[in-house]
């Protein structure tokens, strides 16, 4: 699915959380870097269809979300997995699954039901499909949410902060499944960790208080910062970031520091970090 | 999450229809946590438990225990609306309600399902108090055909306050509010809102319209008076009808105009119209009926009646011919509603035969005992038949002294409102006591010993807690020393030969005309 923005603001009285977004999303994965408070979470509820816009214009394929027939359409091809997750306690995660999945237009028992094993079984829950959510650790229940996203198999999925809970391993392999996932859709992926949107994403947007900084493929977000990466013995005071790595020397990102300093492959997470200190009010 | 390759979830088409897909699925799953929810546990535990309560006072009849657990729907009715609240409540609590409104599912028809859900379960619940009360009659020994009306009536009450519940949580999202809102539910629905709009004293019966309907006068075999149990399942259901449309309509999304097209809004306005012609109805009907024959049809309204009705104004109270089951002693013949039994008859006949035999031959003693289905009403002697109202069965399951002082208190008065003493009677006093002495409630020595004591004092025990003896028998009652005088005279002389010398005096007595020196043994 082919999601467009045009000049999206969203502001609450006071506050703007999104400033004049422009953006064209591709099938494949997009990661939506940006620290707290940059407007992550809105701009996935304004394409979830549970926002609308206070300025600028949407587009899902042909459809208009402001348009009532149109947003059922869309959230048709939608999974949605919002970050405060919300789950019924008392509900097994099969039957949560499957509440979902009605909810979806999902009619025929059979179909549904054999889709929200499917579902249940791709996140790797299957063995507690039968257990209350109540019982279940804060990995199970993120992975209960994954699986609610993709039972109705979307066109469009759009993941809150995914990882969050999960332990490394199973952050492993959900990168493998939203590896998967991107094949045919369009799926739209909001994180802090920059490893993740490294690992899986096919482009990236940088958002920095409520404004796109960056929009392109991981790579040439690493490449922002090529030849600005340093290894050195010491701190330097130009350096834009600088942190003390495990062999005891200084990774700096920024103009080569003065003294014993050998330049190094920079990474996604560099280039992030390069990004979003060049703005306004950036991090040092 | 498989370490390998994710298992490929299959496309699908987008649905042709949005309306309606999975609605009962849903439904089920719905329904299924609410029949496990602690909440609707504890009213039906605590509703049953009401019933056996409430049916302990009564004479077992299954046209009885409809009302018992009509009654008992209100405690259902609080519980129904603290788990309608809780469903309300729940996706903002859980936080799930960004999930489900991403769905194509719209909200109206999201809570269009949790209310049927409600529904199911409210009805499901009050039928199983409803079945468990007929039950527990039939097992004592009750007869009868229960009014299947109270079922529907009751399950819509509880239904409706389930959705309130529902209604209070989701616009309100507070778990304090919904705790409170049942009781005040509670109180609104039944008793306190009609008490409140009596103050008016107007002729609209707005206990009518509550609810929980309070359940006017009935009758086992001829019904309620009035029958409100067409015009208020109606009242409920139109009410319920709008309020379900209702929050199809409010939360359907667009301008007003928008959010009013569409069936639903013919449904809405259905069910305003319905709640409100009924409920028009309901408070047109009279508060109840004052008895004036055995014609039903010609009772009046009890407003209507007035004070006219208990100015002793005589009427017959004529056979009906509906208390056919009977049973018989040595002088005395009862006969009830089929629906009491056998048992009841049996009941009455044992204990109002002593009395019965003691005045036997008097002119205008009972010899039979017909039930008549008035409330209120006592002593409609006629033609040596006494009515006996179903009402009084209260009496003789927890108060049988009671019920043999005021069957003595009518034999010694005869008139039609035996229980209302307008014209105080040493005479008439002096009958009682001397039939007390006759039963042995206490001796002569005992009644002498009591005319010692100051008048109107109360007895107490050694704890000062009051009690029941001769003494507060004769001092706190309205019996002159003289009339206890006369009756131990008249104990003193054989009982045939007291009877022989009360026949001749003995209307002089019932009008309460009669001197005291006239009784049998009296030293003129």
């Amino acid at each position: 699915m082919l999601v467009t923005l045009n000049g999206v603001s969203k502001s609450y009285r006071s506050v703007t959380a999104l400033r004049d977004i422009d953006l064209e999303l591709r099938p494949g994965i997009t990661g939506l870097l940006g620290p707290n408070g940059a407007g992550k979470t809105t701009l996935l509820r304004i394409l979830a269809t549970l926002l609308d816009p206070s300025a600028g214009s949407v587009g899902v394929d042909a459809w208009d979300p402001a348009n009532v027939r149109d947003r059922t359409e869309i959230r048709r091809r939608l999974g949605y997995l919002p970050q405060d997750l919300g789950l019924y306690p008392r509900f097994t995660a099969f039957e949560f699954v499957d509440y979902i999945a009605i909810l979806k237009e999902l009619k025929d028992r059979d179909d549904r039901h054999r889709r929200v094993r499917a579902a249940l079984e791709s996140v790797g829950i299957e063995e507690v499909a039968g257990r209350k959510i109540r019982t279940l650790s804060g990995g199970m229940k993120r992975r209960v949410g994954i699986a609610q996203a993709i039972v109705a198999d979307p066109g469009l999925v759009l993941l809150d902060e995914p990882t969050t809970g999960l332990d490394p391993e199973q952050r492993i392999r959900f990168r493998q499944l939203i590896a998967g996932l991107g094949e045919h859709r369009t799926v739209v992926l909001s994180t802090h960790l920059v490893e993740d949107v490294a690992a899986v994403c096919t482009s990236v947007v940088v958002l920095w208080q409520g404004r796109v900084l960056f929009n392109g493929p991981p790579v040439e977000l690493r490449a922002a910062a090529d030849g600005m990466v340093w290894n050195a013995p010491e701190s330097s005071p130009t350096a834009i970031a600088a942190w003390r790595t495990e062999s005891g020397a200084f990774r700096i990102i920024g103009p080569k520091p003065s003294g014993d300093a050998t330049a190094v492959q920079a990474t996604v997470e560099d280039g992030y970090l390069l990004i979003t200190s060049k703005s306004p009010a950036g991090v040092r | 999450m498989s370490a390998g390759t994710m298992a490929p979830i299959e496309r699908r088409e987008a649905p042709a229809k949005s309306e309606g897909a999975g609605a009962w699925a849903l439904i089920g799953i719905e329904t299924k946590h609410l029949l496990r929810s602690i909440l609707i546990g504890i009213g039906v535990v605590g509703a049953v438990v009401a019933t056996f309560r409430g049916s302990s006072g009564e004479w077992p009849t299954l046209a009885g225990a409809d009302g018992v657990a009509l009654r008992a729907g209100d405690f259902m009715g609080a519980f129904a609306l603290l788990a309608g609240a809780w469903l309300g409540l729940r996706d903002n609590r859980t936080g799930a309600h960004e999930l489900v409104g991403s769905t194509p599912t719209p909200p109206g028809s999201v809570r269009g399902r949790r209310l049927l859900s409600l529904a199911i379960v409210s009805t499901a619940a009050f039928s199983l108090v409803f079945l468990t009360s007929i039950a527990y009659a039939f097992a004592r020994g009750g007869r009868g055909s229960p009014d299947l009306r109270l079922l529907l009536d009751g399950a819509l009450a509880t239904t409706l306050a389930s959705w309130v519940g529902f209604g209070i949580g989701t616009l309100t999202r507070s778990i304090v509010v919904s705790l409170f809102a049942a009781p005040i539910y509670g109180l609104l629905s039944s008793q306190g809102l009609t008490y409140q709009l009596n103050i008016w004293k107007s002729h609209a019966s707005y206990q009518w319209i509550t609810p929980s309907a309070t359940l006017p006068d009935r009758s086992p075999t001829l019904g309620f008076f009035p029958d409100i149990f067409w015009l208020h399942p109606l009242f409920l259901a139109g009410v319920a009808t709008f309020l379900f449309s209702f929050v199809i309509v409010a939360v359907r999304q667009g301008s007003i105009g928008q959010r009013l097209r569409g069936p639903s809004t013919g449904v809405l306005v259905l069910g305003l119209a319905t709640a409100l012609i009924a409920g028009g109805s309901l408070l047109a009907k009279p508060d109840g009926y004052a008895p004036n024959g055995s014609d039903p049809t010609a009772w009046v309204a009890r407003y209507d009646a007035g004070t006219a009705l208990f100015a002793d104004k005589p009427f017959r109270f004529a056979d009906d011919h509906r208390a056919t089951t009977c049973a018989s002693g040595r002088v005395l013949t009862a006969c009830v509603y089929p629906a009491y039994g056998p048992k009841l008859a049996r009941l009455i006949v044992t204990e109002f035969e002593a009395e019965a035999e003691l005045f036997h031959g008097l002119p205008g003693v009972p010899t039979k005992i017909r039930m008549v289905p008035a409330e209120g009403l006592d002593c409609l002697t006629k033609d040596g038949a006494m009515a006996f109202t179903e009402g009084d069965i209260y009496f003789l399951n927890d108060q049988f002294s009671s019920a043999k002082g005021a069957f003595v208190d009518c034999i010694t008065k005869g008139s039609l409102f035996g229980l209302i003493d307008t014209q105080p009677s040493d005479a008439r006093d002096a009958i009682k006591v001397w039939y007390l002495l006759e039963r042995g409630v206490f001796t002569p020595a005992q009644a002498s010993a009591a005319l010692a004591e100051p008048p109107g004092q109360a007895c107490t025990g050694p704890n000062g807690e009051t009690c029941f003896d001769v003494v507060q028998i004769l001092t706190a009652g309205s019996w002159t020393p003289a009339s206890v005088r006369a009756a131990l005279a008249m104990k003193a002389l054989p009982v045939a030969d007291v009877i022989r010398g009360l026949r001749p005096v003995w209307a002089g007595i019932r009008a309460g005309t009669l001197p005291l020196e006239r009784l049998p043994g009296q030293a003129s």
